[in-house]
């Protein structure tokens, strides 16, 4: 119980979490302006302004607004909030700092998925990916599942499984894609991705996958809290731990599978926004998630704006761009905050 | 019955874990019985007694250059890399008591990939090795000093870690995207680990390394097995505990430097050693002969399933985990079926 | 001339996160006898402990055994004297009974000398003394709480100290178990002498097996004594703010608290 830990410089200041998470969701709101605002094609405010209330359809700064940015902001704050609740369980799950969502399979059996359905089946429109992927992603967390113990395993053994499956099926793409260039071509920019061509309809069409995520994520949560305080005190609170730790792990698989399919794979957001999160939250796991979708988002919409902008070439994948900025931020606050252990 | 035992003479004693010195032997006899299978697979297949006929001075020239040059260089840097990569790996997790980590953990792998790409870059393909070997080494001297906080702690180093290897993975990747697409396809396959064109050299290299480092890890399995144990409790029992971790550290990333130089960050070796080890050894140990004996095993096999593929090159990085997942995967599901955790 | 105790705390200011929790403290740890540390939540009893037993930074003052600075002796050579059993300690998956216990001679021992004739005897005898011969070979998470503890204490006695501490060793154990390990520590105490000192959040616990009781208050030593001397109405109301009654245990003559 004695960890070396230093005050938590930021809720002393603030003092209030609510206040935080206020500032963060208006953090969120002026990225998103900027998102529209900034990019290859120049424009002003005005012109995002009219393309919302008088929408010209021969106004090419407001198509690319509405049709080019917009969806694509859209998709980063789908994503991020996404990828980084689904971190938060995974973390709050397994209680493992290395802990990343994508271990429970999913990012690992999409990309498969992908692979195999571009080389044996021929299939190259992109559209069809989402729904091999998000097939791909479930299949390969309902193998890991049963590896870790369907339940009733320790979380070491989940992750050990999970990293297992991850890794066999990442190797198995990697060798597939290396055999056959073709499917390499018409991989490549699936796993490149991002938010690169982001539309509506696809967004639409996962949106039902999206709100059960987020749902089950909030009903993971309560139960999450209660776990943490280990499986006795949890039983004696009335949950049943089975299905929490099963509700939880499926909260993941959903939010992280519906993000692969709109996305791609996207590495990095899910392990650190937690760790980022962290430090304003504290151990309540509704404050850690709710933080982490926020932050999540912030983080996925400047990483893209930032890979889009003309110093980078133009196009930059939104992952990379995320762990570029989270990474030196979580040594930052290691080293100015300490640590705050799960 | 018996489980340990230990060897004393006079006022020195070891300990000899029964299950340990078994395992490590059956496996050690499987590297060996696969190290005779390998060397007769390839393109050109050969026939024992023709290999050993070139081995002992008959034998025509091609036969020489494809036992002499090319197969027993590679099959024995394979088998030391991968032990190499074995301790590196167990010593970490039980450091770190974290099932998940490696050295990767420390950024060695993240910044050997960056100096790689920017040795590439800069000054061209013959600074590929030196630029991975000081990027591992910096950024791992980097992670521990930014973590240094009256010693080492686990956690601490774990989450600078976790900063520094993503944010190195990203520049890496960025500098991928720079590259052209020849270049880019070359580095593909070195940073994905590969024992092609492996020499003599690399051979004396990696086992002198081994001779050397190895005493020391096993010494550090003393110290190793008691920092397994939470702080306050190594610490009554009187282990120094900064030094220890200290020791194991740096004889880690010695022990992965060593084997990155030889084979590229060849991946998962690494991560998965270590778990088959303590699964096969059962107990709670670091089991560090055993792990490296797995790591030299799952290399070789990857090195030969790379070699005697037909008809298309992989890189050996690629079979690593396609062989030792499914062994972990195995050993998870026959623990599950025994009720075990 | 009464020799100074072999343990001994002085004017120590102990804090975490700019709190203060112990206030210029000094504490002999009386030799050969089981004393028990009590006070109310957060007055700093494990934090005490911990500091005595090296596991926690002193911002001032200092903690002395056999008459040098326990900070700049090895940790090796203290391990050899004193023994502290955390709370709530935790040890690896599959770690078995005897394996722990074993661990208790890491300060003997080193990578030349791993299992000398004296570790042997010595996890023997730790093993006989808390009755765990039998369940030697089981896996620590396969035992009860009762009987897990009682392998915790196995591995501080395998230590073979002079000096054992135990921080709140009784909790999560139910009533019977708290008697059963008590009495063991109690029964070590009066058959080797060795010095014991722990923290129980139990003050009748404390009453009936110790040799001296020290209840400690806002950081500090608010009183110090015999279970007669210091579990008296006006000292529990004192220490814990509780108005109670006081009588005399009709089973083993000891002071026993009420509350109102």
């Amino acid at each position: 119980m004695h960890t070396q830990t230093k005050p938590i410089a930021i809720v002393n200041v603030m003092d209030n979490r609510l206040f935080a998470l206020g500032l963060v969701v208006l953090g969120l709101a002026l990225l998103s302006v900027l998102a529209l605002r900034f990019g290859l094609r120049s424009m002003g405010f005005t012109d995002i302004w009219a393309s919302f209330v008088a929408f010209d359809p021969l106004n090419a700064s407001h198509i690319v607004v509405q049709e080019i940015r917009l969806p694509r902001l859209v998709a980063a704050v789908l994503a991020g909030a996404s990828l980084g609740m689904a971190g938060a369980l995974m973390q709050g799950m397994t209680r493992n700092p290395l802990a990343d969502p994508g271990l429970l399979g999913v990012n690992a059996g999409a990309s498969l998925g992908v692979v195999i359905c571009i080389m044996l089946l021929g299939v190259t429109n992109p559209a069809s990916f989402i729904w091999v992927a998000l097939g791909g992603g479930f299949l390969a967390s309902l193998i890991v599942f049963f590896l870790g113990g369907a339940g009733r395993g320790s979380p070491a053994r989940l992750i050990l499984a999970g990293a297992a499956v991850s890794a066999l099926f990442l190797a198995i793409s990697r060798g597939l894609l290396l055999i056959s260039q073709q499917t390499l071509d018409v991989y490549r920019f699936w796993v490149l991705g991002g938010f690169d061509g982001a539309q509506f309809s696809t967004i639409i069409a996962l949106a039902p996958f999206f709100g059960i995520g987020a749902l089950l994520a909030g009903l993971a949560t309560f139960s999450l809290n209660a776990l943490i305080l280990g499986q006795d005190t949890a039983k004696g609170l009335g949950i049943r731990v089975g299905l929490a730790q099963l509700l939880v792990g499926l909260a993941i698989v959903v939010l992280c599978a519906a993000t692969v399919a709109m996305a791609g794979p996207i590495a990095f957001v899910g392990l650190i926004v937690p760790h980022l999160a962290r430090w304003i939250a504290g151990p309540d796991m509704r404050w850690m998630v709710g933080f982490s979708a926020c932050l999540g988002a912030c983080l996925l919409v400047a990483a893209d704006l930032l890979g889009r902008l003309a110093i980078f070439g133009g196009n930059m994948q939104a992952g990379v761009m995320a762990a570029l900025i989270g990474g030196p931020v979580l040594i930052w606050l290691v080293r100015r905050h300490g640590v705050h252990k799960l | 019955m018996m489980t340990q035992g230990s060897l004393r003479i006079g006022r020195f004693s070891v300990l000899l874990h029964r299950r340990g010195i078994v395992v490590a032997g059956v496996l050690l006899a499987l590297v060996f019985a696969i190290a005779i299978l390998a060397v007769q697979l390839g393109r050109y297949p050969m026939a024992l007694p023709q290999i050993l006929a070139t081995l002992s001075g008959g034998g025509d020239a091609i036969a020489e250059m494809i036992v002499l040059d090319n197969r027993l260089p590679r099959i024995l840097t394979a088998i030391g890399a991968g032990a190499a990569f074995g301790f590196a790996g167990a010593m970490f997790q039980t450091m770190l008591r974290n099932p998940l980590a490696s050295p990767d953990v420390i950024g060695f792998s993240a910044g050997a990939s960056c100096g790689a790409l920017m040795g590439m870059m800069a000054f061209g393909s013959t600074f590929v090795l030196p630029g991975a070997l000081i990027g591992g080494l910096l950024t791992a001297f980097a992670v521990l000093a930014l973590s240094w906080h009256r010693g080492i702690q686990p956690y601490r180093l774990i989450l600078i870690g976790i900063g520094a290897s993503l944010t190195l993975s990203a520049l890496a990747d960025l500098m991928m995207s720079r590259l052209d697409m020849l270049t880019a396809a070359e580095m593909a396959k070195w940073l994905v680990g590969t024992l092609n064109a492996r020499n003599w050299t690399d051979v004396i290299m990696i086992w002198i390394g081994l001779l050397i480092l190895v005493p020391i890890a096993l010494w550090l399995q003393f110290a190793l097995s008691r920092l397994a144990m939470e702080d306050d409790i190594a610490t009554g029992l009187g282990v120094a505990l900064s030094p220890a971790r200290l020791a194991v550290t740096v004889t880690g990333v010695a022990l992965v430097a060593l084997a990155v130089s030889v084979v590229g960050p060849l991946p998962f070796v690494a991560f998965i050693s270590g778990p088959i080890a303590r699964r096969l050894v059962k107990g709670a140990r670091p089991a560090l002969l055993a792990a490296a004996t797995v790591g030299a095993l799952i290399t070789l096999l990857a090195d030969t399933a790379a070699r005697a593929m037909p008809v298309v090159q992989l890189p050996a990085g690629v079979f690593t985990a396609v062989i030792g997942a499914p062994v972990l995967m195995w050993l998870l599901v026959v623990q599950f079926n025994k009720g075990k955790i | 001339m009464v020799e100074p105790a072999r343990l001994r705390a002085e004017a120590l200011n102990v804090g975490f996160n700019r709190v203060p929790v112990l206030r210029e403290l000094s504490f002999d740890v009386p030799d050969g006898k089981t004393t028990v540390i009590v006070g109310p939540n957060a007055c700093g009893k494990s934090t005490l402990l911990r500091s005595l037993a090296r596991l926690e930074r002193v911002g001032a003052g200092t903690v002395i055994l056999d008459g040098k600075s326990i900070q700049k002796q090895s940790s090796k050579s203290v391990a050899k004297r004193l023994a502290i059993l955390p709370q709530t300690p935790t040890a690896p998956e599959g770690l078995r009974v005897k394996d722990l216990v074993a661990r208790g001679r890491t300060p003997h021992q080193s990578p030349l000398r791993q299992w000398s004739v004296d570790d042997a005897r010595a996890i023997e005898q730790a093993l006989h003394m808390t009755g765990l011969t039998d369940s030697a070979n089981r896996a620590l998470d396969t035992l009860s709480g009762g009987q897990r503890q009682r392998a915790w204490i196995a591995m501080a006695l395998a230590q073979n100290t002079d000096i054992l501490l135990l921080d709140e060793p009784t909790t999560y154990l139910d009533l019977t178990h708290q008697i059963e390990l008590l009495t063991l520590v109690q029964k070590l105490n009066q058959e080797t002498g060795r010095t014991v000192a722990m923290v129980l959040h139990d003050i009748n616990l404390a009453a009936r097996f110790a040799d001296q009781i020290v209840a400690l208050k806002d950081g500090k030593v608010r009183h110090q004594g015999t279970p007669d001397q210091v579990v008296t109405a006006d000292i529990m109301q004192d220490i814990f703010d509780l108005p109670c009654t006081v009588i005399r245990s009709p089973v083993h003559d000891h002071p026993l608290v009420i509350p109102a």
